[in-house]
């Protein structure tokens, strides 16, 4: 498994499976809609034609309300209109919500496989099924302005990110109109947020993604940094890898060290792949709470990547953006002191010293 | 049921350490809940316990019945009186038959509800063999029977020696003692009530557990992280070739215990009335505590045991 990859958005399908028998081409399609799904079948009949004979490709429903019947029905359907050397290699099945039970025609797939699409399947749930949006692509900007590389061009952008040129012009237009960015499309220059444009960017990158939130009922909660000590031992015991980063106020130190916060009360993580399964064993005594104003002593930030990972040995945990730190201070309700957060990153990116 | 006295840990131990002959005072190690009330409540003259017996275990079990011959009699000496029982009224000869002996039972002087109830080490283990076994011994003051049961070995694993000079066993090893002594909820009812024996006994464990907890996050410790590593190294000290086996079936109990919501909230209840007096805890509480036993103590244990049987093969 180990050469199988997520695949770039500008791929016909979402992921390669490479097996020792040939390889999978796997589409995950969020839809209930038949014409989707036919759409989605024939792109895969398409994309095997640039393949090798041993290749098969799968197609992925999620969310989807058709019945086992019913998609046993469109796949029979659609194998009687292609070739039969093509229409063999096409299977089909549909995860319900709970991502946990697939129901179809099963072909025998190999536990590797089958890991391979259950991871697949959170991530491209977890990234709004690939779609990368303005939100997305304006934190983009401000994150590399950040890290002292920053975008100039929305050629570049449309590289980096991967959006689409509508969501790219839309997502610059909203920088310039907070002020971040200024100068045409094919020439702009990022300059420091004022705080109201900070906090906008803060919130927009909050709303779009998903907390989750955990709580102690045992009145034996662990504190934030015995959390993470925890988490540094376990993280590479996980059922599967894990693709976080740290966030909330612990991070926040990281990046400003005199951050006017004395204990964190919370550890907050950016969860990249939306696989929530390592909190058992990160702490079993904590519970997911709906409730918003519940203290939470976890909360899991569930959204896509704006950072690259450190390479996977590198001991202890990759810190998220401050972006995703401001996001987090604000709802932890630390107004004052994202403010003046906002203010040091400022401070220090215009000066070059921030560290990454 | 006689509701039990609420018992300073530091004050009931000290009377008995005083009470015990000194030269086999490092023969007997306390068990049970005065161990474990002593273990996490000695500093705090606030805490105090319901229990009705304190557990004591002559040791090893080579001396236990000289050990346990040598405390009976200076405790009679000392006017500690027989606990009054129907069944054994009074304590029998030599020669008797064991199962027909009295308990060493004896209360304090002043007649306190409590009284200490002395038990023998076992002997090596034998797998299949009955877990509990009794011995007689014939003291000054009559014959009785030295209960012991396979498990309790455990308690003999690194006790630890208190200020008034008695030792008291580990609370991960009675705890694991109590697993494995109840693989599964059983029907068994303490008499007397309608508790069932395995839900009190599982309930002291999940007990161990929140209290240990409860002091790693006061003093910024980890020490429940210790449990799987000391469990494993007990059981293979005491009982060689079968601790990976041991080790495996060691959560089964809890393990239905946490999928009975009947049985749960009477464990939960009991122990409330024991280690856990004064705390009063909830389900949800206890619960909690149970799933980071069950994760952080119960799977890291059952990794230990499988690490060494694929060594073996």
């Amino acid at each position: 498994m180990g050469d199988s990859y997520f695949a770039q958005t500008n791929k016909d399908y979402d992921g390669r499976w490479v097996g020792p028998d040939g390889d999978f081409l796997i589409e995950v399609k969020r839809t209930n809609n038949a014409r989707d799904l036919r759409g989605s079948l024939l792109a895969l009949a398409f994309a095997l034609e640039k393949e090798r004979a041993s290749t098969q490709a799968l197609l992925v429903l999620t969310d989807s309300k058709l019945s086992a019947a019913r998609l046993s029905d469109e796949l029979a359907m659609f194998r009687n209109i292609v070739k039969d050397e093509v229409g063999r290699k096409i299977h089909l099945v549909a995860f319900g919500e709970d991502l946990l039970r697939m129901k179809g025609l099963l072909p025998q797939f190999s536990d590797d496989l089958a890991l391979f699409i259950h991871d697949l399947v959170l991530h491209e749930t977890a990234t709004q099924g690939g779609r990368v949006t303005r939100v997305f692509v304006q934190s983009l900007v401000v994150d590399r302005w950040l890290q002292g590389r920053p975008m100039t061009a929305s050629l570049e952008v449309q590289d980096e990110t991967k959006a689409s040129k509508p969501t790219v012009i839309a997502a610059l237009d909203h920088l310039a109109k907070l002020e971040v960015i200024s100068g045409p499309a094919g020439g702009f220059s990022v300059r420091p947020p004022s705080w109201e444009a900070w906090e906008r960017l803060a919130l927009e990158l909050k709303s779009e993604r998903k907390a989750i939130r955990f709580q102690d009922p045992s009145g034996l909660a662990r504190s934030p940094s015995a959390l993470l000590s925890r988490l540094l031992k376990i993280k590479d015991r996980t059922n599967r890898p894990l693709d976080i980063a740290l966030s909330g106020v612990m991070a926040a130190y990281h990046f400003y060290a005199d951050l006017n916060i004395t204990a964190p009360p919370r550890l907050d993580l950016s969860v990249y792949n939306g696989d929530s399964s390592f909190v058992r064993l990160l702490d079993a005594g904590l519970v997911e709470v709906k409730n918003m104003t519940a203290h939470a002593r976890l909360v899991l930030h569930v959204g896509r990547r704006l950072r690259t990972p450190s390479a996977q040995q590198t001991p202890g945990l990759d810190q998220a953006s401050p972006l995703e730190c401001l996001a987090d201070l604000l709802d932890i309700g630390l107004t004052a002191e994202a403010k003046d957060f906002a203010h040091h990153l400022n401070r220090i990116t215009t000066q070059g010293s921030v560290p990454r | 049921m006689t509701e039990p006295d609420l018992l300073s840990p530091n004050d009931v131990l000290a009377q008995v350490a005083a009470a015990l002959p000194a030269g086999v005072r490092g023969n007997l190690i306390v068990c049970g809940s005065l161990a474990a009330a002593y273990w996490f409540f000695a500093g705090d003259g606030s805490r105090a316990i319901r229990t009705k017996d304190i557990d004591g275990l002559c040791s090893p079990h080579a001396k236990a019945v000289a050990a346990a011959t040598a405390i009976t009699d200076q405790l009679f000496e000392a006017n500690w009186k027989l606990r009054n029982d129907s069944r054994f009224p009074d304590p029998g000869k030599p020669g008797d038959a064991v199962e027909g002996l009295p308990m060493v039972r004896l209360h304090p002087p002043e007649g306190s509800k409590w009284f200490l109830e002395l038990m023998a080490a076992p002997p090596p283990y034998v797998r299949g063999a009955g877990g509990k076994k009794l011995q007689a011994i014939d003291t000054a003051h009559g014959s009785f029977a030295l209960c012991s049961f396979d498990f309790l070995a455990l308690a003999e694993w690194n006790p630890k020696m208190t200020k008034v000079g008695i030792r008291i066993a580990r609370p991960e090893m009675m705890a694991l003692a109590n697993m494995l002594h109840h693989p599964a909820i059983a029907d068994t009812l303490i008499e007397g009530t309608n508790w069932k024996r395995s839900n009190k006994d599982l309930g002291r464990v999940l007990a161990l557990a929140h209290l240990t907890i409860e002091q790693d996050r006061r003093a910024g410790a980890d020490d429940l992280e210790d449990w799987p590593v000391n469990m494993w190294t007990a059981l293979q000290e005491k009982f060689g070739p079968d601790a990976s086996q041991l080790a495996l079936r060691a959560g089964a109990g809890i393990r239905e215990l946490m999928q009975s919501k009947e049985d749960f909230s009477q464990a939960v209840s009991i122990a409330n009335l024991g280690l856990l007096a004064s705390m009063d805890l909830g389900i949800e509480e206890i619960s909690a505590t149970a799933r980071r036993l069950e994760v952080e103590v119960i799977e890291e244990l059952e990794i230990l045991a499988n690490a060494q049987s694929s060594n073996a093969e």
